[in-house]
């Protein structure tokens, strides 16, 4: 019999995890980067890298779930932006990405997303963000009163 | 194919979107040098990202030197993909050129 017990009270399991997977149970890695140092702006229709937005961590052979809360706004009322996530230089949401819009000039909005990978090989792994506009200028909040995080952590 | 420049240039003076509109016409933003698309279909030819730090920004100026077609498509009558094309400048700015153009923005611009 197995009990785990988590911030919300306890559970019982008949049937006992497999000691090789107990003994193998560490803490899981994660990391995050939140950027109040300013904030940035493109005009790329292809995507680029969010700077600072990237994160590498060490994990098992788990999965990793990711995301990123921020805020936009763009030259055009009512413009698209686009945004990946990269495993590895691996693009998770397709070869484009995640389509977000703005709603009018000088009124910022949540692009907040997030996601999962699959699981991952034992080693370290390089999880960044990248961006695009459709049109015009796009401009992502990183300031002290409007910060950027980006983070990512391991699921086991 | 992209190039990257990057310098510092003081922009303490001024909000955000006035530097990346400033930083747009230095650079010789035009028809024949387009950094912005004005429309989703729009042909440009790079692209300005810039990170605006307290008291100076980090602006990298992308060209392309190879012409790429949109990679839009209709799904389910959905658009995704982009619809932009990249195009290599005729009359491409030489890297100095470029170098020279943001640094006419220094000391006030």
């Amino acid at each position: 019999m197995t009990t785990i017990i988590d911030g919300s009270g306890s559970a019982t399991f008949a049937t006992p995890l497999p000691m090789a997977q107990v003994a193998d149970l560490g803490l899981p890695a994660y990391g995050r980067v939140v950027r109040t140092a300013g904030d940035i702006t493109t005009t790329s229709t292809s995507l680029v890298d969010v700077t600072g937005a990237s994160v590498t961590i060490t994990t098992g052979a788990f999965p990793v779930v990711y995301g990123v809360a921020q805020s936009s706004v763009n030259s055009g009322a009512s413009a698209g932006h686009i945004y990946n996530v990269l495993i590895d230089g691996s693009p998770q949401h397709g070869t484009d990405g995640i389509l977000m819009r703005t709603v009018a000039v000088d009124n910022y909005v949540n692009h907040s997303f997030s996601g999962q990978s699959a699981a991952l090989t034992a080693a370290a792994h390089t999880i960044k963000e990248q961006w695009r506009v459709v049109d015009g200028t796009g401009t992502l909040t990183a300031g002290i009163a409007a910060a950027h995080m980006f983070y990512a952590q391991e699921i086991r | 194919m992209h190039i990257t420049h990057e310098l510092l240039i003081d922009c303490s003076a001024m909000t955000v979107a006035e530097f990346s509109d400033k930083c747009l016409i230095a650079l010789g933003h035009g028809p024949n040098f387009k950094l912005k698309a004005d429309s989703p279909t729009d042909t440009v030819h790079g692209s300005v990202s810039i990170v605006h730090y307290e008291g100076c920004c980090e602006i990298t100026v992308e060209c392309y030197h190879e012409h790429e077609e949109p990679t839009a498509c209709m799904s389910y009558g959905v658009m995704s993909g982009r619809e932009s094309t990249l195009a290599c400048c005729e009359n491409m700015p030489t890297e100095q050129v470029i170098r020279d153009r943001l640094d006419s923005m220094k000391g006030g611009v």
